[in-house]
C-alpha cells in the first residue's frame, strides 16, 4: 500500500500524463487538479471511524437498498467544515472566475454563517432554496455555492465510503447504482485479461463490479440495444450507450491493473466523449460538474 | 428498483452548466466537432456466445464493428460462472474462427464425378441437385419390409454423420428430418 | 456428468482417470485446482505423465486398457476392508436384492453366453421376486445370493498381486489410491471421478465407467455435491447433439428407436414402458408414452392422429439386434452398400478408426454432402494421398457453414447446462448455418416428393417443417419452442389443487404435463421447461445468485432435467431427508417440502412408507444398480484385454477379449495380438492447442505454430533400445497402417512390468491430416482398429499394438 504522500505523487504524475495525452482537456483537468490533490491528502488525514458503527442489513442489501439508505445518516458538521476549509483554497486556484466568491464563502463558513452539513441531508428542493438564500445573503454566485457544496460532498462521501466499504465486501450486489450511497456511476472500467466491468460512483467514488451486458441505468439486458462509441484509433476510450433508456456511461476498456488510474482524471480526460454523446442526444448516467456542458 | 433518494444523493443534479464555472470548453468542443466532422466516431456492439471446442461451456464476448459488421475482438465472458472470463489457448484464439481467417469457406463447392477440381455453385443449384440425388437414391433402395416381411420403412443406403459442433436447434432439426427420410445409419461424434 | 463443472470444487478427493483434464479441459481443471486449494486430494491415474499429473498430488502410471482390473481391485478393497457406506448401500442400491439362483459366473463368462452370436441370453440376470412382484431383499447383506455377496465374490479374484501384474501399477501405488479414495465412504466426504475419452475409447469403455459407478455407490458418492461420475466430454455441444440423438439407436430425449419386431405403437410402448409393483418406486419412465407420443406430434404435427397411431408406422424400424454406428456405417460403405453420405461438422477421414478403410469406403460413395466452416480431409478425400481423382466417381458438395458466433441458438455443456448464444455477425460470403442448410435442403426434398411422389412419401410430406422466419431463414426460437413443447388443444389440468385451462398454442411448462393422447407436442421431453409458460427463454438467463454457496447457480441458463443441477440429489440425504453432509447441503426435506436444488421428484423421502419414494426415480426399482443387467457383457464388469494387447492370455480367465464385442472382418480389418511384429502398446490423445481431428485448429496460424506436426512419445528406455534419438524421424506401424512422425523421447512414459515381463507403451496425438498444413502429417488413425465397445461402439483408440522404427 502506498502512503498518502506516495498517492499524491502518483496522482500528480497521472495528471501530468493525462494533460499530455488529452491536450484538449488540459484546462479542465488543471481546474480540478488542485482540488483533487487536496482530496487525496484529506483521504489520508480525515478520520471517520465513528461511521464503522453503522449497521449492515443483509436482507435489505440483497433487496437493493444501499448501505447509507439503511441507516439514519447525519453528517458531522465539524468534518464538513474541516473539508470546506481545506478544499476551498484549491478550488479558488482552479476556478479563477469564481475565486472571489469562493473566498467569501470560506469567510462565511469560518464565521459559522453557513452549515454545509445541513445541506447534505436536506431534500433536493430544500437544498436548491438554501443555496439561493446563501448566495443572496453572502452576495456570491449560485454556481460558487453549488461547486463548493458538491466538492465538499464528494470528499465527505468518498471518505465515508472508504470507511464503510469493509461492511459490504462479502455481499453480492448486482445493481447499477452504488451499493454504499445509491448514486449513479460516473465512469466504468473494463479490465484487460479477465474483462470485468467496474463502475465508479459519481458521488462517493466507490468501485463495484457490474454485468457487461446489462444497462446500469435501466437494468435492461438487450444486447443488440447496447452500443459502445469510440474514436476510431482509441477504442479503449469509449462511451457505453443503452438505446432502451438513452443514457451513456464513459468507459475505459482493457485497462491493465498495472497502469495507475484515477477515475476523476480519466473522466475529465474523456470529456470530449461527453460532448459527442450529448450531441447525439444521450444523457449521462450521472451529472457531474464537468459533463453538464451543453 | 426506483430509489426514493434523499437530498444528499441528488446534490449532483443541482450543479448548473459547467460553463458558468469558468471551465474552458473551447478546445474540447473543437476536438469533438472535428472528430464528428471527419467521421472518426465509430461504434461497436458486444454479444455473448459459448466456446466451440470442449464441453466446458465457457462464455465469450464478441465485439462487432457496427460499420463493417465484422468481429474485431473476442474475449472471455467474465460473468459466465464456469470460466469467469478465463480461456484456454484455443478459446483465446477464437478470433481465428471468424472470417478474418482466410481459409473460411464462403462459397458452395462442387466436385463432379471423376473431376479433379472444385467448381463454385450457388445454393439453389446445390439444393435442387442434392434433393434429386437423395430422392433417386432413396426411391431406388427404399426398404419397405424386411426379410421376415415386417414393415420397416427405412433408407439403408443413405447415412448421416454430425455434428456435436452445431447448436441444439440445428441438431434437433437434423434428428427430425433424417427420421422422416427413413435413415438408420445416423451417428455423430458422441462415439468418436 | 451427473454433476457439473463448478461442482468439482466441492470434492474432497478427485480421481482423474481416463482424462488429461489440465490440457483438454483447462477451465474444468480450474475447478479441480479450486478443490485442491481448499484441501482436496487430487490423484491422476494415466498411462502417461501429463500436465494434469504435474498439478495433482501424485500420478500413477497404468497400462492402457486395464482400468477395470485397477478399479475391480478397489471394489475388493472397499468391501473386504468394510470401507463402504452401509446406510447408503442398503437403502439406495440393489445390494440387498436376491439374484436368480441360476445366475452364474465362470472363467470369465456369465450365464447365458452364446458364442456364435457373441452375446448373452440375459434370462438369468434377474432378481427373485415375492408374490407381488417386488424383488426379495436381505437388508443384512448376508444372504449368499444377494447382490452384495455376489459382488464381493466376483471381485475377490482381483487381488493386489493379480491387479498389479495386469495393470503394471505397483502394489504400493494401488494401496495408496485405494486407501485415499475409499476414505470418501464417510458420510461427510465427497469423492468424484473425472473421465474423458481415456475411458470411453476401449472395447470395455462402458464397463470402465460402470465399475467406477459401483465404487461411487459403495462409497455413497452419487447424488451429492462434490461427487458423481463426471464425463468431461470433448465437444462443445456433444451433450446436446446426444440429447437430441443424432444417433441410430435413440430418438430425441433418449427415446428408443423402434425395431422391426415392434409393429404397432401399442407394442412399442408396452416394450419400452417399465412397470414396477413396488409402490415406493416412482418408476418415472412409466411416463414414457407421454414423452413418445408428444415427440411423434412434434415430428408429424397435425398429420399425427390417434387413428394412425400418431404416424408410428412411418418411422424407420431398425433390424432387431443390429447396429448402425459409425463403425458399421463405414463397414457397410466399404462393402458398397451406402451410396450417399451427409457429413456435417465432422471429419471422419481423419477421426474414424482404420483410416485406410474409411478413405477407401468414401471412394465407393455416389455422393457426399459436407457442411463445414473449413475444408477438411473428408470433403477433399478424392484428391488425397494415393487417390487418383479420375478414378473416383463420387459427386461431392462442400457447403460453407456459419461458425458458432454467426448464429443464435443454444449449446449444452457436459454438466447439462443449456446456454444461449447470440448472433454477433452474419456468416461470410454465401455461408449459412447448418440449420438453414437442413431446412432448405429438406424443403427441396419435400417439394420433389410433392411433385413426383415415391415410396413412403408420407413421412417426408408430413414432416412438420415450419421453422422459418418471414425472410425465409431459420427462426431459432420457433425451433427451440417446439423442442420445449406446445399444447395442441385446450386442456384442463390440476395445478396445486386448482383446476386450470391450458390453451392450445401455449408452451408446455414442464414434461410432467406431457400427454399421450396427442394434446401435447414436444420435440425433446428432457428440454421441456426450457421456456417458461410466459415465454421466458430460461436458457438465456444470466442470474448469478448462488443461494447454497456450492456453485449451483440456479438462475444461470437452464439445466435439464427441470433445472436440476445435481442429478440423483435425493440420495444426498438419509431416508428421512436430512443431508448426510450438512456442510454441503444441496437438498433437505424441511417442513414437508424439499429445499435446495430441484429435487428428483416432489415426493417425500423414502422413510415415509405411504407417500415416500426411493431416490433413483429413473430406475424401475427406484434404487441404483450395483447389479446392472442392462450391460452387454454382464451385470458385473470383468477385465478383458483390449482387442490388440501384449498378452496371449488374460491373467483372470480364459476369455482374452470382451466376449460380446462385434468383430469386423473386411480385408482391411487386420488384427495382431501379442505379436512380435507389433510389440508396443499404443494410445492416442489430443493437446491443448488442437481440437479433435484438428479440422478447425490446424487452419489457425497461432495454434498450428504451437503444435505443428505429428509426434510419437516414447520412453527413454525404449528409445535407447531402438537407438532412436529425440527429434528424429520415425515410423509407427500397426497391422492396419502406418504413421510417419517425429520421435519425442520423454520421461513421461515409463516401461511397465506386465505378467513378469517388460512392456513398453507409446502414444501419439490424433490431431493431424494431410490437407493442411500442406507439408504436415497425416492421420494417426491409420494405426487404430475398427472395433468398438459392445454397448456403445465407441472405437478402441486408446489401446492397440504398434511397432516403432527409424526412417
Amino acid at each position: 500500500m502506498l502512503d498518502t504522500n506516495e498517492k499524491i505523487e502518483r496522482l500528480e504524475k497521472i495528471i501530468g500524463e493525462a494533460s499530455e495525452s488529452h491536450p484538449h482537456s488540459r484546462d479542465i483537468i488543471h481546474a480540478f487538479a488542485p482540488f483533487l490533490l487536496e482530496k487525496a491528502s484529506l483521504m489520508g488525514s480525515l478520520d471517520f471511524k465513528d461511521h464503522r458503527t453503522m449497521a449492515m442489513d443483509e436482507l435489505q442489501f440483497k433487496n437493493g437498498v444501499p448501505l447509507l439508505r439503511q441507516n439514519e445518516f447525519s453528517p458531522v458538521t465539524h468534518a464538513c467544515e474541516l473539508i470546506a476549509m481545506a478544499i476551498l483554497p484549491p478550488l479558488e486556484t482552479g476556478f479563477q472566475k469564481l475565486s472571489t466568491d469562493l473566498e467569501k464563502l470560506r469567510a462565511a463558513i469560518m464565521e459559522k454563517k453557513i452549515g454545509f452539513a445541513d445541506l447534505l441531508v436536506s431534500s433536493h428542493e430544500e437544498a436548491g432554496g438554501l443555496i439561493e438564500t446563501w448566495a443572496l445573503h453572502e452576495d456570491v454566485s449560485v454556481e460558487a455555492v453549488r461547486l463548493a457544496l458538491m466538492m465538499v460532498a464528494k470528499v465527505y462521501f468518498e471518505k465515508t465510503a472508504r470507511t464503510l466499504a469493509p461492511l459490504i465486501k462479502d455481499f453480492a450486489w448486482d445493481k447499477g447504482y452504488c451499493p454504499i450511497c445509491g448514486s449513479a456511476p460516473m465512469i466504468a472500467k473494463i479490465r484487460d485479461k479477465i474483462g470485468t466491468r467496474h463502475l465508479y460512483c459519481s458521488q462517493c467514488a466507490h468501485e463495484w463490479v457490474f454485468s457487461r451486458v446489462i444497462c446500469p441505468s435501466c437494468g435492461r439486458n438487450k444486447q443488440s440495444s447496447m452500443t459502445y462509441f469510440f474514436v476510431d484509433d482509441k477504442s479503449r476510450e469509449s462511451a457505453f450507450v443503452c438505446e432502451e433508456c438513452g443514457r451513456y456511461l464513459i468507459t475505459m476498456d482493457k485497462v491493465s491493473d498495472l497502469v495507475p488510474l484515477d477515475a476523476d482524471i480519466s473522466a475529465l480526460s474523456l470529456v470530449h466523449l461527453d460532448v459527442i454523446m450529448q450531441g447525439k442526444g444521450y444523457l449521462p448516467m450521472a451529472a457531474c460538474a464537468w459533463n453538464s456542458c451543453s | 428498483m426506483e430509489l426514493t433518494r434523499r437530498g444528499f444523493l441528488k446534490l449532483s443534479g443541482a450543479v448548473g452548466a459547467s460553463s458558468a464555472l469558468g471551465l474552458n470548453f473551447k478546445p474540447v468542443n473543437a476536438y469533438a466537432a472535428e472528430l464528428s466532422k471527419s467521421n472518426r466516431i465509430k461504434s461497436s456492439k458486444q454479444y455473448t456466445t459459448i466456446c466451440a471446442y470442449c464441453s466446458c461451456g465457457c462464455g465469450l464476448i464478441c465485439s462487432v464493428d457496427n460499420l463493417t459488421g465484422k468481429i474485431f475482438n473476442i474475449e472471455g465472458d467474465p460473468e459466465n460462472p464456469i470460466n469467469e472470463g478465463a480461456l484456454c489457448a484455443k478459446g483465446a484464439g477464437f478470433f481465428d474462427l471468424t472470417e478474418a481467417n482466410k481459409h473460411r469457406l464462403t462459397k458452395v463447392r462442387y466436385r463432379a464425378p471423376y473431376s479433379d477440381k472444385w467448381e463454385e455453385k450457388d445454393w439453389d443449384w446445390a439444393f435442387s441437385r442434392i434433393a434429386r440425388l437423395v430422392k433417386d437414391t432413396r426411391d431406388k433402395d427404399f426398404v419397405t419390409t424386411n426379410a421376415q416381411g415386417r414393415l420397416v420403412n427405412r433408407t439403408e443406403s443413405i447415412a448421416h454423420l454430425g455434428s456435436s459442433n452445431i447448436d441444439n436447434e440445428e441438431c434437433w432439426l437434423i434428428s427430425q428430418s433424417v427420421r422422416a427420410m427413413g435413415l438408420v445409419y445416423i451417428d455423430h461424434q458422441a462415439r468418436v | 456428468m451427473t454433476n457439473h463443472y463448478i461442482d468439482l470444487k466441492n470434492s474432497d478427493v478427485i480421481l482423474i482417470m481416463g482424462s488429461n483434464a489440465a490440457e483438454h479441459h483447462p477451465l474444468a481443471f480450474k475447478w479441480i485446482m479450486r478443490a485442491k486449494d481448499a484441501g482436496a486430494r487430487v490423484i491422476h491415474v494415466d498411462p502417461r505423465y501429463t500436465r494434469t499429473s504435474a498439478r495433482c498430488d501424485y500420478h500413477v502410471p497404468i497400462r492402457s486398457g486395464t482400468d477395470i482390473a485397477f478399479l475391480g481391485g478397489m471394489i475388493k478393497y472397499i468391501i473386504e476392508g468394510n470401507k463402504f457406506f452401509r446406510d447408503y448401500v442398503v437403502n439406495y442400491t440393489n445390494a440387498s436384492f436376491l439374484v436368480n439362483p441360476d445366475f452364474s459366473f465362470e472363467d470369465g463368462l456369465f450365464s447365458g453366453y452364446d458364442a456364435q452370436k457373441r452375446s448373452y441370453n440375459k434370462e438369468t440376470w434377474t432378481f427373485q421376486k415375492d408374490g407381488n412382484g417386488i424383488p426379495l431383499k436381505d437388508p443384512t447383506l448376508k444372504h449368499p445370493q444377494c447382490v452384495f455377496q455376489l459382488l464381493k465374490q466376483h471381485y475377490s479374484r482381483y487381488t493386489l498381486d493379480k491387479v498389479s501384474s495386469i495393470t503394471g501399477v505397483s502394489k504400493e501405488n494401488l494401496l495408496k489410491v485405494y486407501e485415499e479414495y475409499s476414505a470418501t465412504g464417510a458420510p461427510d466426504k465427497a469423492g468424484t471421478e473425472c473421465y474423458a475419452l481415456g475411458w470411453t475409447h476401449h472395447t470395455s469403455g462402458s464397463q470402465n465407467i460402470r465399475t467406477m459407478s459401483i465404487i461411487q455407490l459403495l462409497l455413497g458418492n452419487m447424488g451429492i455435491a462434490g461427487g458423481g461420475i463426471n464425463a468431461l466430454r470433448g465437444e462443445p455441444n456433444v451433450q446436446g447433439s446426444t440429447d437430441h440423438c443424432i444417433l441410430y439407436g435413440n430418438l430425441p430425449g433418449y427415446l428408443k428407436m423402434p425395431t422391426a419386431s415392434l409393429a404397432t405403437l401399442e407394442q412399442y410402448l408396452t416394450k419400452n414402458t417399465p412397470t414396477s409393483s413396488d409402490p415406493q418406486s416412482a418408476n418415472y419412465y412409466q411416463n414414457y408414452p407421454n414423452f413418445f407420443v408428444s415427440w411423434l406430434k412434434s415430428l408429424y404435427g397435425d398429420a399425427a392422429t390417434p387413428e394412425n397411431g400418431f404416424g408410428y408406422s412411418w418411422l424407420p424400424k431398425l433390424e432387431d439386434g443390429k447396429h448402425y454406428s459409425q463403425l458399421h456405417l463405414f463397414d457397410r460403405m466399404y462393402e458398397g452398400a451406402i451410396k450417399g453420405l451427409f457429413a456435417y461438422g465432422t471429419d471422419p477421414a481423419v477421426s474414424s478408426p482404420n483410416t485406410k478403410k474409411t478413405r477407401k469406403a468414401l471412394e465407393k460413395l455416389d455422393w457426399l454432402v459436407c457442411a463445414n466452416i473449413f475444408d477438411n480431409e473428408t470433403a477433399s478425400f478424392w484428391f488425397g494421398p494415393g487417390v487418383d481423382p479420375k478414378q473416383v466417381k463420387t459427386e461431392v458438395f462442400l457447403l460453407p457453414a456459419a461458425a458458432t458466433m454467426e448464429k443464435e441458438g443454444s449449446q449444452s455443456n457436459s454438466g447439462r447446462w443449456v446456454q444461449w448464444k447470440y448472433k454477433a455477425v452474419t456468416p461470410p460470403g454465401d455461408a449459412i448455418s447448418c440449420g438453414d442448410i437442413q431446412i432448405r435442403m429438406m424443403d427441396a426434398i419435400k417439394a420433389l416428393y410433392a411433385k413426383e411422389g415415391g415410396p413412403s412419401a408420407e413421412p417426408i410430406l408430413n414432416l412438420k417443417w415450419n421453422y422459418k422466419d418471414i425472410d425465409g431463414n431459420m427462426d431459432v426460437l420457433k425451433v427451440s419452442k417446439q423442442i420445449n413443447g406446445y399444447w395442441e388443444a385446450d386442456v384442463e389440468v390440476t395445478e396445486n389443487g386448482a383446476k386450470k385451462i391450458m390453451n392450445k398454442g401455449g408452451l408446455v411448462p414442464t414434461f410432467g404435463m406431457l400427454r399421450s393422447d396427442g394434446t401435447t407436442s414436444c420435440g425433446n421431453w428432457i428440454m421441456s421447461g426450457s421456456f417458461g409458460a410466459d415465454g421466458e427463454n430460461k436458457m438465456a438467463r444470466r442470474g448469478k445468485e448462488d443461494p447454497t454457496g456450492l456453485g449451483l447457480y440456479p438462475n444461470w441458463s437452464f439445466v435439464w432435467p427441470v433445472n436440476r443441477r445435481i442429478i440423483y440429489n435425493r440420495a444426498s440425504c438419509d431416508i428421512n431427508g436430512k443431508p448426510y453432509n450438512p456442510k454441503r447441503n444441496i437438498l433437505e426435506w424441511k417442513d414437508g417440502k424439499w429445499v435446495g436444488d430441484v429435487p428428483d421428484g416432489p415426493w417425500p423421502p423414502m422413510a415415509d412408507k405411504e407417500k415416500g419414494k426411493y431416490p433413483f426415480i429413473m430406475k424401475v426399482d427406484g434404487v441404483a444398480s450395483l447389479f446392472g443387467p442392462a450391460m452387454a457383457e454382464g451385470p458385473f464388469p470383468e477385465h478383458y484385454e483390449p482387442l490388440e494387447g501384449p498378452l496371449a492370455k488374460n491373467p483372470l480367465s480364459s476369455q482374452l477379449i470382451n466376449p460380446t464385442i462385434e468383430l469386423f472382418s473386411s480385408d482391411l480389418d487386420q488384427v495382431a495380438n501379442a505379436s512380435d511384429k507389433f510389440p508396443y502398446v499404443c494410445t492416442t490423445y489430443s493437446c491443448t492447442e488442437h481440437w479433435c481431428s484438428g479440422a478447425l485448429t490446424r487452419w489457425q496460424a497461432w495454434l498450428l505454430e504451437m503444435q505443428p506436426e505429428l509426434y510419437v512419445e516414447i520412453s527413454e528406455e525404449l528409445a535407447r533400445e531402438l537407438e532412436i534419438a529425440n527429434g528424429s524421424k520415425v515410423k509407427v506401424s500397426s497391422a492396419r497402417g502406418e504413421a510417419a512422425c517425429i520421435a519425442m523421447v520423454t520421461k513421461r512414459f515409463k516401461p511397465f512390468t506386465i505378467e513378469g515381463r517388460t512392456v513398453h507403451q507409446v502414444g501419439l496425438p490424433f490431431n493431424y491430416g494431410w490437407l493442411y498444413p500442406e507439408d504436415g502429417s497425416d492421420s494417426t488413425n491409420f494405426l487404430t482398429p475398427t472395433v468398438g465397445d459392445a454397448n456403445t461402439f465407441c472405437p478402441e483408440y486408446k489401446a492397440f499394438m504398434v511397432n516403432v522404427t527409424r526412417r
